[in-house]
């Protein structure tokens, strides 16, 4: 399911009310199963980028297709069941539950994507062994380390077989060795899932790993 | 992993302010639970006993007073009537039945009322049935009129109304009528002045004990003369020797309510011997026993806890002789008489005759239950009022404490929407947090209320005259949980909007 964004236009308010232009993206396509590295200075927008992707923020003006959905012309309970069934997210600082378990919260978006429960524990089992943490399933995520905490966000970014996942920087919290283990991680598990990705990244390590990198400048106007 | 089990969750990991909430709830609806478990239990003890009683005449004072000290056997007695009364009102036509007790003895901490065969009538409300039919075992006690009279004319009180008498003259042999006595009228206009048989303190009284203990004495060392004795003439010391008439020694017997035999453990054939006043008092100065004849039926109210023994026996006792009579006269007096007039307007006409008279205090017995409710109603409106207050106060302090969360969960509620959770969905886990935190309060507060009531049982059949049932569960309980859990669901819709509102871009970026 090719993603495809037409004549993106997204204005934030500030806090005087006055439009502020965040991102313009004329045009960007990005084919099914593509890798793409996302770059670009802070504040040029690719925090703002994945949210439109994931249906989270709705653009101004333009078009988000997902295939032929058009995320931005959704209401919004349908966005969040989209995001639900299609998008995995994850996060620069793993945000997961701190009340759950790893695999609590691994099979808590299965459940936001319509998994029956035990389908779901199984599921968010299998993935968890997958990222190697068959051992710390049980564990609370305040007792993992930082490593182990974003491969349970990895793990439950896959929950419900995304088409596409977005990582906004998933290893800018981690050591040099922690992120080269999780970014090779990521990218087998997504490959395994057949699912695209899109990772926005600062990194020059992480960068070089790409054969596609888009500079957000590049695509703004 | 459903949003019930993230609730859960939620509330477990912030367990010290989920208890703390939960409990400001529980405490409101303890109070809630039991003041309404006090008001169910106070009217379940005072409202089916009281069915079948009609009327109660006892000394001038108060109406709810002599209710609840003769069909409730509690609080003390207001005082003596006389005595006469009781025939005037066995012979008066509206009349179906009097029953006459006279208190003043407990054993072994049961009250001790004295009274007629009349127990024994069909009409007599508890236990139902006649005669045998309301023992579970044993006999009636005998019940002896003429021996009655006899006592009370050997105690030299002038026992019976001249009305009263001439009432019954067709009826009644000739023992009774020695009790004629010119002086009647004269007396019956004293008013009686609250002389009481219950006497906390008996050293009050010591002047006329020791006076007609006298009396009763000789009366009792004086050997039987036998014989009639219709000699109206004849001084009052002279009917003394009665005693030793036809019916010799009266016979002392007594019925048991099913509770004093039940938990005493006192069986048919066996002896007692109260003693005189009913809390804590003394042992009579001569020993006498009563035999228990029968055990009466349990009947669920009052009098399944008291010791019933035959009139006559009452009065001869040298200690009941003295405190018998109305003070200052030589009349006799009696603590109470239940009236059951016959059916219709008699009870109307009953009433209206018998309020126009100083000397009496008349009680209609459903009309003193009314106005106790009503007075105890009022004061648990107030405590209930309170206790609602409460209630709203602990539920108000849980929509302050989720939303003061709500801050720091706005992390949370933009992860679960990242997730894909819908807008209402983070809405409905938190209006649903806060209905399982106010059901677990309230379910503990309905716990904890009817604990209150267990705890405070023995206190409450202290000053209230009943123990309640702590564990008599109420529907008005499933109404008073299933409104606390709405009105705590109600208030975690403020904390709920916060959370439906929030910004999940803004709330998704990293803590810097
Ligand atoms: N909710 C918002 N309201 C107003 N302005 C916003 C909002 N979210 C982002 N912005 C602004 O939009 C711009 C782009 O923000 P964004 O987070 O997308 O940048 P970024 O490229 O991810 O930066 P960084 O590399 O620092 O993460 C910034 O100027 C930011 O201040
Ligand atoms: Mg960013």
């Amino acid at each position: 399911m090719a993603i495809r964004l037409e004549a993106l236009k997204v204005r934030f308010r500030d806090p005087a009310g006055r439009e502020v232009p965040v991102l313009d993206v004329p045009e960007l396509t990005i084919e099914d199963g593509r890798r793409l590295c996302l770059v670009g200075g802070s504040g040029s927008g690719k925090t703002t980028l994945l949210h439109v992707l994931a249906g989270i923020v709705t653009p101004t003006e333009g078009r988000v297709l997902h295939g032929d959905v058009d995320l931005a012309a959704l209401p919004e309970a349908e966005r969040d069941r989209f995001r639900a069934e299609h998008v995995g997210y994850v996060f620069q600082t793993f945000n997961l539950l701190q009340s759950l378990s790893a695999l609590e919260n691994v099979a808590l978006a299965g459940r936001f994507g319509g998994q029956r429960r035990a389908d779901a524990l199984a599921r968010a089992q299998a993935l968890l062994k997958r990222v190697d943490l068959a051992h710390r399933m049980d564990a609370r995520p305040g007792t993992l380390s930082v490593g182990e905490q974003q491969r349970v966000g990895i793990a439950r970014a896959l929950m419900n077989r995304p088409g596409v996942v977005l990582a906004d920087e998933p290893t800018a919290n981690l050591d040099e060795a922690r992120s080269e283990e999780v970014l090779a991680l990521l990218e087998e598990v997504v490959a395994e899932e057949a699912a695209t990705l899109v990772l926005v990244t600062h990194e020059r390590e992480v960068q070089a790993r790409f054969d596609d990198v888009v500079a957000l400048k590049e695509i703004s106007a | 992993m459903t949003l019930w089990e993230l609730i859960l969750r939620q509330i477990r990991q912030r367990s010290l302010s989920s208890t703390l909430t939960a409990l400001s709830v529980a405490l409101g609806v303890m109070l809630v639970s039991a003041i309404l478990l006090l008001q169910d239990q106070m009217e379940r003890h005072f409202r089916e006993p009281g069915e079948g009683y009609s009327i109660v005449v006892g000394a001038p004072g108060s109406a709810l007073q002599l209710v609840l000290n003769a069909v409730y056997h509690m609080d003390k007695s207001p005082g003596l009537m006389p005595l006469r009364v009781w025939p005037e009102l066995e012979a008066n036509d509206s009349v179906a039945l009097a029953v006459p007790y006279a208190l003043g003895d407990a054993f072994r901490g049961y009250r001790v009322v004295a009274t007629t065969d009349a127990l024994f009538d069909a009409r007599f409300p508890h236990p139902a049935g006649e005669g045998e039919e309301k023992l579970l075992e044993g006999r009636p006690f005998a019940f002896d009129r003429e021996a009655l009279f006899e006592q009370l004319e050997a105690l030299g009180a002038r026992a019976i109304a001249e009305e009263a008498e001439e009432a019954h003259e067709g009826e009644r042999d000739a023992h009774e009528e020695v009790a004629h006595d010119e002086d009647a009228g004269e007396a019956r206009d004293e008013p009686a002045a609250g002389g009481e048989h219950v006497d906390e303190d008996v050293h009050e009284h010591e002047d006329e004990h020791e006076e007609h203990d006298e009396h009763a004495g000789e009366a009792r060392d004086e050997p039987a003369a036998g014989g009639e004795h219709g000699d109206e003439d004849e001084h009052e010391h002279e009917h003394e020797d009665v005693h030793g008439g036809e019916h010799g020694q009266v016979v002392r017997e007594a019925v048991l309510g099913y509770d004093v035999a039940a938990s005493l453990g006192v069986a048919v054939g066996s002896e007692i011997e109260p003693t005189h006043g009913v809390e804590g008092g003394t042992v009579h100065e001569h020993e006498h026993l009563w035999t228990v004849v029968g055990i009466l039926k349990p009947t669920g109210t009052p009098v399944d806890r008291v010791v019933f023994i035959n009139l006559d026996s009452f009065f001869s006792i040298e200690d009941h002789a003295a405190g018998a009579l109305l003070p200052g006269t030589d009349e006799a007096g009696l603590s109470s008489v239940l009236v059951f007039p016959r059916g219709g307007v008699h009870k109307a006409i009953l009433l209206g005759s018998l309020n126009r008279r100083p000397e009496l205090q008349v009680a209609d017995v459903s009309e003193q239950l009314r106005n106790l409710f009503t007075i105890v109603g009022s004061v648990d409106v107030l405590f209930l009022v309170v206790a609602i207050l409460v209630v709203i106060l602990g539920i108000l302090s849980m929509l302050v404490a989720l939303y003061n969360t709500m801050n720091e969960r706005r992390r949370e509620v933009a992860i679960l929407r990242a997730l894909g959770a819908r807008r209402r969905d983070v809405f409905g886990a938190i209006v649903g947090e806060a209905a399982l935190l106010t059901a677990l309060g309230a379910a503990a507060g309905l716990l904890l209320g009817h604990l209150l009531v267990l705890a405070a049982r023995g206190y409450i059949a202290e000053v209230a005259g009943f123990a309640p049932e702590p564990f008599a569960f109420l529907p008005i309980e499933a109404a008073v949980l299933t409104l606390v859990v709405l009105g705590g669901a109600l208030a975690g819709l403020v904390p709920a909007w916060k959370a439906y509102r929030t910004d999940v871009a803004a709330h998704l970026k990293p803590l810097s």
